[in-house]
């Protein structure tokens, strides 16, 4: 009898330690941003004043926050869409039967992800920079006038920095998914006489029906939330054109140490991941999911 | 004989994308590399020469000397070694506790805690802050500690369940039988057992603690205690350092060296623990 109860009581004991921090430090996080919002204070002054909603009425009607999520549906939108079909093409490439020297490559298109954000960033400040950047340099020996790219060309610059960077991730879940696709399939395509266009459209893409789903979801949560490389390529500038919401929040809260109307900002961010993850489900259909869980 | 020319012709296309995309993806390393070993006089020339003439180690010795790096990196090692003897310790057990009982409302708490990994780290910035001045644990270590683990451990718990699953139950039965306690079959058979799974949790935690810039510069003030990316930003921006491009590539050259060499040697680990949960074997 009392062996049985201890039985019941280990599991929970194994797992205290592991819920405990995830509760303080994940999850406890999200409701107290909704608890700051109510309020108005400073970052580290000790008064604080319940306000209610008015953080909400003042977001509303805060043409800086518009063009925040501006700014984020362009770089959003452009980086999930390029890491997505650039991971599957290169996922593509590197499935190629026979390939030599494929282990090089794929470390070489894995390497940029080990780098912090901040080293990536740096390094493309450099190669865009206007006076001596290597990008001009070459621009140069093709004929083209030299550019301003982190102020004429801010979010394509920073889009491109941020794919660099990003783009492993897609190719990495795409290629291990398409390691799983049975080799019969494709045997039995090519016995019915399908190009190799015809069994990537036929077989490949839908197989991958789930990962997909699974990488588009997690790369856009990703890059809505990232902004530590336009942190340091632009800062949100040239007026504001690449001033993502996470890069907005920031400001608000640590730069004019706002934390109440920082913490509003978090909360809408939290409740867009939400509302775009059920979108994903919605457009992938509810039957991916289901067929994920199952093991 | 037509189908395989094509064939050839179709790879030789091959080889010349994975060509090119090689040095998409190398060359700003290499230029990062490449800037750290120039000489002053080279830094602010346009065209830019693509190979340093001579190549120097002054900014390195820069870098070490009047920046101090060494302390940044130090500081980095602390942070990463601290969170691996968190994150590791406490995820084992709970994965061993997901993977070998049956218990109730089991299928939600792993939703639950693989969830987590969903809420985004940067809103979190905003509540962890007050989070942390509340418990007194602003511009420590040990709170910053404590954020990057309740991030790695999601991955990690999915990563030791995945090879908990595959232990057969019977050698955990026949454990209990010769009179191990639960936490003793856990200790001498299940943990020597689950080794690889450490190599791939470790890459994966080392790696995030390694690199995290917006965190450490949120939380941290005091300038002691950055860690390398946040000693790197600040350089940037002083009106001393911010022009010596070539100390501060050095800096970060210095920095990201360690995660390219872990990563060049135990690559089999690290893409393990890149996808991890999301795909399954």
């Amino acid at each position: 009898m009392h062996a049985e109860k201890a039985m019941k009581k280990t599991p929970i004991l194994l797992m205290l330690l592991a819920l405990l921090i995830l509760a303080a430090f994940s999850i406890y996080p999200v409701f107290n941003a909704f608890r700051l919002s109510l309020f108005d204070m400073g970052l580290l002054q000790r008064e604080v004043t319940f306000v209610g909603l008015k953080n909400y009425s003042v977001l509303l009607s805060d043409p800086l926050f518009y063009n925040s999520l501006k700014a984020t549906l362009l770089f959003a939108g452009g980086s999930v869409a390029i890491q997505y079909f650039l991971g599957l093409f290169l996922a593509t490439l590197l499935s190629t039967q026979d390939l030599k020297g494929i282990r090089f490559f794929r470390s070489s298109f894995i390497l940029p992800y080990t780098l912090s954000e901040l080293v990536v960033a740096l390094v493309w400040l450099h190669i865009y920079d206007s006076n001596f950047g290597v990008l001009n340099g070459f621009v140069n020996a093709l004929g083209v006038p030299v550019q301003r790219w982190l102020f004429d060309w801010a979010m394509p610059a920073v889009i491109v920095a941020n794919c660099w960077w990003g783009s492993t991730f897609s190719m990495l879940l795409l290629e291990s998914a398409m390691k799983g696709i049975p080799a019969e399939l494709y045997e039995a395509a090519k016995v019915d006489g399908a190009s190799g266009l015809q069994q990537f459209f036929k077989i490949t893409l839908p197989s991958l029906h789930y990962v997909s789903m699974l990488n588009l979801i997690m790369i856009t949560l990703l890059t809505i939330n990232a902004f530590g490389i336009v942190f340091v390529l632009t800062f949100g500038g040239p007026q504001n054109a690449t001033d993502v919401i996470g890069m907005y929040m920031w400001r608000n809260a640590f730069r004019f140490m706002d934390l109440g109307y920082g913490a509003t900002l978090a909360v809408v961010i939290f409740i867009f991941n939400i509302i775009i993850t059920l979108l994903y489900i919605r457009v992938f259909g509810k039957e991916t999911l289901k067929g994920s869980v199952s093991k | 004989m037509i189908f395989y020319s094509a064939e050839r012709f179709y790879r030789k296309i091959v080889y010349l994308l994975l060509f090119f995309f090689t040095i998409f993806f190398l060359f700003p390393i290499l230029w990062m590399f490449i800037i750290s070993l120039k000489p002053v006089s080279q830094l602010y020339r346009f065209p830019p020469h693509i190979i340093p003439r001579p190549p120097v180690l002054k900014n390195y010795v820069y870098s070490f000397i009047n920046i101090g790096i060494g302390r940044n990196l130090f500081n980095s090692l602390i942070l990463t070694l601290g969170t691996l003897a968190v994150s590791i310790p406490v995820s084992i057990p709970a994965a061993y506790a997901l993977s070998k009982f049956r218990f109730r409302f089991q299928s939600v708490l792993l939703l639950g805690i693989l969830g987590t990994q969903m809420i985004p780290g940067m809103a979190s910035l905003v509540p962890l802050f007050d989070i942390l001045k509340s418990f007194k644990l602003l511009d420590s270590f040990i709170g910053l500690i404590f954020i990057y683990t309740a991030r790695t451990l999601p991955l990690n718990i999915w990563i030791f369940k995945g090879f908990f699953d595959t232990i057969p139950n019977d050698l955990f039965e026949a454990a209990l039988v010769d009179g191990c306690t639960q936490f003793q079959s856990m200790r001498y058979i299940m943990v020597p057992l689950v080794l690889p799974g450490m190599a791939a949790a470790s890459m994966f935690t080392i790696m995030q603690s390694w690199i995290e810039f917006i965190v450490p510069l949120t939380m941290l003030f005091s300038e002691e205690k950055l860690p390398f990316p946040v000693a790197v930003y600040k350089f940037m921006g002083s009106p001393i350092m911010g022009t010596n491009y070539g100390a501060i590539f050095a800096s970060a050259a210095v920095g990201s060296l360690p995660i390219l060499m872990l990563f060049i040697i135990f690559q089999r680990y690290f893409i393990k623990g890149l996808t991890a949960g999301a795909v399954k074997e």
